[in-house]
């Protein structure tokens, strides 16, 4: 989306690609003049309502998302007042069952008991399975737990009751954890086990570590995560997974070949010769993707003009050159450069990407300031017309070459630009928003490889409220396999 | 090469199934198992050659055997990126060497330094050679699951090909030509299992024929309603080269006079290039001369059952007569990376393989799979 952006504002030719396993595609994008990357619609991120999460789950998937987004960030995850508050609200907003809001409400306020328990123990080390604390979470996770919610009768109406777990410590006394295999799937004795020397292990490494973050290379977590989750979907009679299967769910890992690799990467080599012929490259490039069909490898189509309703690029866009010292440019200088440039009527908004107003004609303050004061170069200005007559534009801030004329240091250069009529203000409205949490939900990917994001309940409309999606992230995996890591 | 795995054992080490991990999450431990246990011959490193030769190594089958007895000239730079410019001169595999095991460790590979006997008189017509091969020349190949071949001639692909029916060695082969390129398949008779939709109305659900080259011989189905799981044995019987030659079955898979008229020109032409070898063309600028290669194509055109509607495209009879036999790397990369797919899709035996030609054509990015 970010490259896709770049190649917007620099209207240069973008070749995208990737591959998942044994699918793959080739984009050429000729910007604005072809369907940008944002144009198509992306997979739709699998999302499940926090009641199922938390107190009704029916797949494997369920009790993962569950062992890895909330158990497992609870028990060793940092700042624990805060993500408490958080899940308090999401709990309170999202449901409209009194009484399995007291349930989670409750169940929260002794996870964090829980988590102190465990920090206790970390100053302690111990190697014991049959630690007391061990014994404790396991009743409450497992047991106690799950018993107050089988009070809720409302909950299982419809539903299959969970049963709680119960166990002995012998039962699993016998078994070894290094003899456990990754490839079938553990039995209720051996989830046991893992769960507690896992347990374990993550607890004497809080001694030196202050918080632990899933990872599913770091075989600690991971171990944790597998046996948490077989273990709730033994209670909630659901499948039990392998730990080479939850790896694969709860890393979101993503099957990558050579095979397909090189034959994305022929296409998208020998698509490039298309962009140098001219006047005939847009009706010469074919975008490539995977077939179903016994009678082609590859499906090919010819590429379609840019969506109407597009995000990305139904916006004009564009480089904006200024001097190397944002501090000689006022704002008052640059205001005036756009109207003399675009000719706009009378008055334009001037704000920045986060949506702060810098100007417009009742909200001078800022005229005299430095542009320094509010951005530097690679920021981008979103431009509007006061009278609506033409439509907004965005600007990417940069700096003059070096080798320019002398004397044209000081000058603003505005790139050339159409810009179109003005369009409803409802519906600029609506993309700016739909914009906006893309742009965000774009920066939690970066943070967030493994692609498992909890949105947070503020910024999403009721709804959708307080999801937890699994993104299907196609630009990680064409960064990877770009970047050849693969 | 001949002995097979020291350690005959079915399962993959931990080692292995960490190193192979995102490759068994797509097409599963028993089919890298297979592979694992799988020796394979590749003819010729050709620029395509390369790119079979680094698939198969990443992939990790049992051991690679490569034959090649060329010189690596400066031409063969562009195409091959296990050489460079210091090693002109010498034997192409040798060059190689080095950087292909580098790979990976795991793969046994060896290299032939030269050519293996194709058996039977040459001749000089194009008609099949049905001579008895020779035992001898049997005993050079008789040692590998599997034949890969690149940049041969009609006459040494349907030398080679006798060979491996003989053997009963699947056979793959492959060419390319500028921006165009092929990949025949031949394996004998193969069966795969494949998995089902459960709602699925597929003809393939059901025991019965599907068409002249494959048939569903066997459904299995297990649990109930949403949990059925349907697993189909397709079984698919394949032609020799010289039966794609004069193959009928066009008509079979492209039923209306309008389909067959819009099958690709670059169909014919490609397999009149097997009339060709490099050599014809080497140091030619013009390349070959197209109203030859034209005609030839019209000639593969009737044999093939094309409609007298069925038109010539100039522009691409000019194209191919000009980059016949010229390497293009991402050509190769495409269609040497569709060749070792189908190659694994073989061994792993859960999805279908291609039966039997594909045609690529990156001037429209188009890779038509006809059954011949």
């Amino acid at each position: 989306m970010y490259v896709n952006k770049i190649a917007l504002f620099t209207g240069v030719p973008l070749m995208e690609s990737g591959t998942t396993g044994l699918k793959g595609q080739v984009q050429p994008i000729f910007p604005y003049k072809t369907e940008c990357f944002a144009c198509l619609p992306k997979a739709t991120p699998k999302s499940f309502p926090v009641c199922t999460i938390r107190s009704t789950p029916s797949k494997p998937i369920h009790c993962i998302t569950w062992a890895k987004n909330f158990l497992f960030p609870q028990l060793f995850g940092e700042n624990d007042e805060e993500q408490h508050a958080a899940n308090q609200q999401g709990v309170s907003d999202d449901s409209d069952n009194k009484d399995e809001v007291e349930a989670l409400q409750k169940e929260a306020n002794e996870l964090l008991e829980l988590k102190r328990l465990i920090q206790a123990a970390a100053s302690k080390e111990t190697n014991s399975t049959d630690a007391e604390f061990v014994h404790k979470i396991l009743a409450k996770i497992f047991k106690e737990d799950i018993e107050r919610l089988l009070r809720i009768e409302t909950l299982w109406t419809t539903r299959a009751k969970p049963t709680p777990l119960q166990y002995t410590k012998d039962e699993y006394s016998n078994l070894k954890v290094s003899e456990l295999s990754d490839q079938k799937p553990w039995d209720k004795q051996a989830n046991l086990l893992q769960f507690s020397d896992s347990l374990i292990r993550l607890t004497n490494r809080l001694s030196s570590e202050p918080s632990i973050e899933f990872d599913k290379d770091d075989e600690d977590t991971l171990d944790f995560i597998v046996a948490a989750a077989n273990l709730r979907s033994y209670v909630f009679g659901i499948e039990i997974k392998s730990k080479f299967d939850i790896k694969q769910i709860a890393g979101n890992i993503i099957p990558a070949v050579a095979t397909t690799n090189a034959i994305m990467a022929g296409f998208s080599a020998v698509s490039s010769i298309h962009m140098f012929e001219g006047d005939q490259a847009i009706a010469n490039s074919r975008m490539v993707y995977d077939s179903a069909n016994g009678l082609k490898f590859v499906n090919s189509t010819k590429l379609d003009s840019p969506a109407h309703s597009c995000k990305a690029c139904s916006i004009v866009r564009g480089i904006a050159k200024l001097p190397t010292n944002l501090k000689q440019v006022t704002l008052a200088q640059f205001r005036q450069a756009l109207l003399e440039k675009y000719g706009y009527s009378d008055d334009i908004e001037i704000s920045t990407s986060d949506s702060r107003l810098l100007y417009d004609y009742d909200f001078e303050d800022n005229l005299e300031k430095p542009l320094s004061q509010f951005v530097g170069f690679g920021d981008v200005l979103l431009i509007s017309d006061s009278d609506e007559v033409l439509d907004h534009i965005e600007l990417y801030l940069d700096g003059h070459d070096n080798d320019l004329a002398k004397g044209d240091e000081a000058k603003i250069s505005l790139p050339e630009l159409s810009i179109p009529a003005f369009r409803k203000k409802a519906v600029v409205e609506e993309e700016k928003e739909e914009g906006k949490q893309e742009d965000n939900a774009d920066e939690q990917h970066r943070d967030n490889e493994d692609g498992v994001i909890v949105l947070d309940d503020e910024e999403e409309d009721e709804e959708e409220d307080d999801a937890i999606e699994i993104i299907d992230d196609d630009e990680v995996d064409i960064d990877k396999t770009k970047s050849g890591k693969y | 090469m001949a002995e097979t795995n020291n350690k005959d054992t079915s399962t993959l080490t931990a080692d292995e199934i960490k190193l192979y991990d995102r490759q068994i999450r797509l097409w599963g431990l028993e089919a890298q198992t297979r592979m694992r246990h799988s020796r394979i011959l590749v003819l010729n490193l050709t620029s395509i050659g390369v790119e079979v030769v680094k698939n198969l190594m990443l992939a990790g089958i049992g051991s690679l055997t490569l034959c090649d007895s060329s010189i690596l000239t400066e031409e063969d730079l562009n195409g091959n990126f296990f050489v460079d410019a210091s090693q002109v001169g010498q034997l192409k595999v040798d060059a190689a060497f080095d950087r292909i095991q580098d790979l990976n460790n795991r793969v046994k590979f060896s290299v032939l330094k030269e050519s293996l006997p194709l058996g039977g008189k040459l001749s000089t017509s194009n008609t099949a050679v049905q001579a008895n091969i020779d035992p001898e020349t049997l005993k050079h190949y008789q040692n590998y699951d599997l034949v890969i071949a690149t940049g041969l001639n009609r006459q040494q692909l349907s030398q080679l090909n006798q060979i491996t029916r003989n053997l009963q060695i699947p056979l793959y082969a492959s060419g390319g030509h500028g921006l165009y390129a092929y990949l025949f398949v031949d394996l004998i008779n193969h069966e795969s299992k494949i998995q089902l939709d459960s709602n699925s109305n597929s003809t393939k659900s059901k025991v019965g024929i599907l068409n002249s080259v494959s048939e569903i011989t066997n459904v299995e189905k297990t649990g109930k309603d949403e949990e059925l799981k349907i697993v189909s044995t397709l079984k698919n019987s394949y032609r020799t080269i010289d039966e794609v030659f004069k193959s009928n079955k066009l008509s079979e898979f492209y039923k209306s006079e309008k389909k067959l008229r819009k099958i690709t020109p670059v169909l014919p032409l490609i397999l009149s290039l097997f009339d060709y070898s490099a050599s014809d063309v080497a140091g030619k600028d013009q390349g070959l001369d197209p109203v030859v290669l034209k005609s030839k194509a019209e000639v593969i055109a009737k044999d093939l059952k094309l409609p007298e509607s069925w038109k010539i495209d100039e522009n691409v009879v000019g194209e191919l007569a000009r980059q016949a036999f010229c390497e293009f790397q991402p050509v190769s990369a495409i269609i040497g990376g569709a060749l070792c797919q189908d190659v694994i899709n073989a061994l792993g035996q859960r999805e279908i393989p291609i039966n039997n030609f594909v045609v690529l054509d990156t001037v429209k990015n188009d890779m038509p799979i006809f059954t011949l």
